[in-house]
């Protein structure tokens, strides 16, 4: 929960443009936004911050949205937070771990996936389908 | 005749005849001219001694090998592979006896089928028994070793083909013709038909019987046959002693059950027909060709797929760097319309910038990948080194001082004048000082430097920094077109262009770097003014 109860939502993208595209579309929508500029900086800012949602990019260098996301998963304070990831692509890239990998956790797959370039429309319905209102 | 069969890189051509002495490398002077950054401009020659080939090492930078061996000099044997940088080559030795081949014409007169034998089939004790049984397999045996040997090094089906058909007419010294069919291995599910005729043949003989390959193939079995060719009215105890018996053998070729062709051979000697042990001979040398058939079939798709691959990479690779852009400029419009509707100047001034921005990346891009298409070309005019790299280190000195990286320019001492395309020396430079200052965390250096070694013929361009450096599994691809560590930022075609402009110049790139321990770019360029390259080694 944000200040004066909006939801927080983390986005987590290595281009600020991708980065400032979502805040403003967001911020328009009602919701706090953070941001983090990499798969690390993501991880560190979530323990922090205890987002509501998480947007997370697919491709960026280092580590990549993908293992972002598991290290989520895996953590035990991180694990029960939703997941949009954003994609460049038409269908999803292809998940590279498994449930007996991770072991007990919520979900083996992202909740939502967001394609690029976003269509701002679709990211508040899918933001709000997710955390119901 | 011999030459070299291009299995691996992307050249010119597919094949190169090697004459008396074939030199390869960078240089547009070998004969074999192959570029690649891991190929020395005189790498390796190859050389014919005595009644055969022999491969040498010319001192090149990264050695060249032959069958994933190092090598100094060697012998060459057919189907050797020879390596040098990325590049692979098959060497083949035509037969220079083997008549040329030309397109087999079926003919459709009705043979009498006199034996068969199954493929594969083994030879009876009694057959082995006998004195003359052990004359014959020694014959068979060599003539087998020399088939394999022959064939095994052949990746490429159509001298594959041709160097069977070449035995065949050897192994059978009463044989006027032999043919060979491949079922749909040309364009267009095509059929691959050859023929080849004994020396002294006038070319005028029978194609490949229509019939017996398909009672062969429908068998799946080697057949042994007889007919009268042309002239019909004779009966067959006539024409014994005439000219229009032929004998003919047909053996198919089949890997597992999947039947690849056929193989043909006929003689119309009526002293000499075939017999068993020739039919024999013949299903043990088509299980070889079978082989060898599918092997180089098999290898053509893999390096057609492997093109395909390394295209599908470099559109996917744009593709994605498009979307980004179009991502940024959704995002920067929409700013935009957001700081217009509630009169937020500030917004609306960050909206443009990410508009201006992103429009400015996809230029980038594509003027990048223009550039890395371009064939030639370059505008070489007289160019003040020092005050062109002066220029360039302008362009970014003032955006890397606000990350806190101090960039910097040492030298040329003196005024260096080198006859260069200045538009693009400066966008290779460019390119790497980019990179760097995106690369370095604050509180770095990039230094760029310039000078002439080996007294004024080259000029060195070096761009060097202190930062992170880079780690060997990143600098094997570096140079590749659309290979980028920078996720969704880089084109993947900076790296690409520098050393496509340096060898565009006669000259190379070189890079030094370890992890921890910063990294050195090197441009190097010949200064001489002719077309004709100097020694760069």
């Amino acid at each position: 929960m944000g200040e004066g109860g909006n939801r927080k939502i983390l986005v987590v993208d290595d281009e600020p443009d991708a980065i400032e595209f979502v805040r403003a579309v967001m911020e328009e929508a009602g919701y706090e936004v953070v941001s983090a500029s990499s798969g690390d900086e993501g991880i560190q800012a979530a323990l922090a911050e205890r987002p509501d949602l998480i947007i997370l990019d697919v491709q960026m260098p280092g580590k990549d949205g993908f293992t972002t996301f598991a290290e989520m998963r895996a953590n035990a304070d991180l694990k029960g937070i939703p997941v949009a990831m954003l994609t460049g692509v038409g269908e999803k890239t292809g998940i590279r771990f498994s449930a007996e990998d991770m072991g007990d956790y919520i979900g083996a797959e992202p909740e939502a996936y967001v394609e690029k370039p976003i269509e701002p429309e679709t990211l508040v319905q899918t933001v709000r389908s997710l955390l119901g209102g | 005749m011999a030459k070299l069969v291009v299995i691996s890189g992307t050249t010119d051509q597919q094949e190169f005849a090697l004459a008396d002495e074939a030199v390869i490398g960078r240089s547009r002077n070998c004969e074999v001219t192959v570029s690649g950054p891991s190929v020395s401009r005189r790498h390796a020659r190859i050389i014919r001694n005595g009644a055969g080939y022999a491969v040498e090492d010319l001192g090149s930078a990264n050695g060249t090998r032959v069958n994933g061996q190092p090598v100094q000099t060697l012998d060459l044997a057919h189907g050797d592979v020879i390596g040098i940088g990325h590049f692979k080559f098959a060497f083949q030795l035509d037969d220079e006896e083997a008549p040329a081949p030309r397109p087999a014409a079926l003919q459709t007169g009705r043979p009498t089928v006199m034996a068969a034998v199954d493929l594969g089939g083994t030879l009876t004790d009694e057959a082995l028994a006998s004195p003359l049984a052990a004359a014959r397999l020694r014959m068979h045996m060599e003539v087998l070793q020399e088939i394999a040997e022959a064939s095994c090094g052949a990746l490429e089906i159509d001298g594959l083909v041709r160097l069977i058909l070449g035995q065949l007419l050897r192994v059978y010294p009463q044989a006027d013709h032999a043919h060979a069919l491949l079922l749909g291995l040309r364009e267009g599910n095509e059929d691959l038909s050859l023929s080849a005729a004994s020396p002294g043949d006038d070319g005028t003989g029978p194609g490949m019987s229509r019939t017996l390959l398909e009672i062969a193939l429908a068998e799946r079995r080697a057949v042994l046959a007889a007919d009268v060719g042309e002239n019909e009215e004779l009966s067959v105890a006539a024409s014994i002693v005439g000219h229009s018996l032929n004998s003919m053998m047909c053996c198919p070729l089949v890997v597992g059950s999947r039947a690849l062709g056929a193989i043909q051979v006929d003689t119309a000697s009526a002293g000499a027909p075939f017999n068993e042990d020739d039919l024999q001979l013949l299903v043990t040398i088509a299980g070889h060709a079978s082989t060898a058939a599918e092997n180089a079939r098999l290898h053509g798709e893999m390096v057609a797929q492997q093109r395909l691959a390394a295209v599908g990479e470099a559109v996917s690779s744009v593709a994605h760097c498009i979307k980004n852009v179009l991502n940024g400029l959704k995002g920067g419009s929409y700013i935009l319309d957001l700081g217009i509707k509630k009169q937020e100047p500030e917004r609306i001034s960050k909206g443009w910038e990410m508009v201006k921005r992103n429009t400015a990346f996809m230029s980038d891009l594509v003027r990048d990948m223009l550039a890395y298409c371009r064939k030639g070309g370059l505008r070489r005019e007289p160019t003040d080194v020092g005050e062109m790299l002066n220029e360039t280190v302008l362009m970014v000195r003032e955006s890397a001082a606000q990350k806190g990286i101090e960039v910097s320019l040492d030298g040329p001492g003196k005024p260096v004048v080198v006859h260069l395309d200045a538009a693009g020396i400066k966008r290779a430079v460019l390119n790497l000082l980019t990179n760097a200052i995106e690369a370095c965390p604050e509180g770095s250096r990039v230094t760029v430097s310039a000078g002439t070694e080996e007294m004024g013929s080259l000029l060195r361009i070096s761009v060097r920094d202190d930062g992170p450096g880079i780690p060997p599994d990143v600098r094997e691809r570096l140079f590749e077109a659309f290979f980028t560590t920078k996720g969704s930022s880089g084109t993947g075609l900076g790296l690409a262009l520098v050393h496509k402009m340096a060898e565009e110049h006669g000259g190379r790139v070189e890079l030094e770097s370890e992890p921890g321990e910063g990294a050195a770019f090197h441009i190097i360029i010949s200064t001489r003014r002719e077309e004709e390259e100097t020694s760069v080694e």
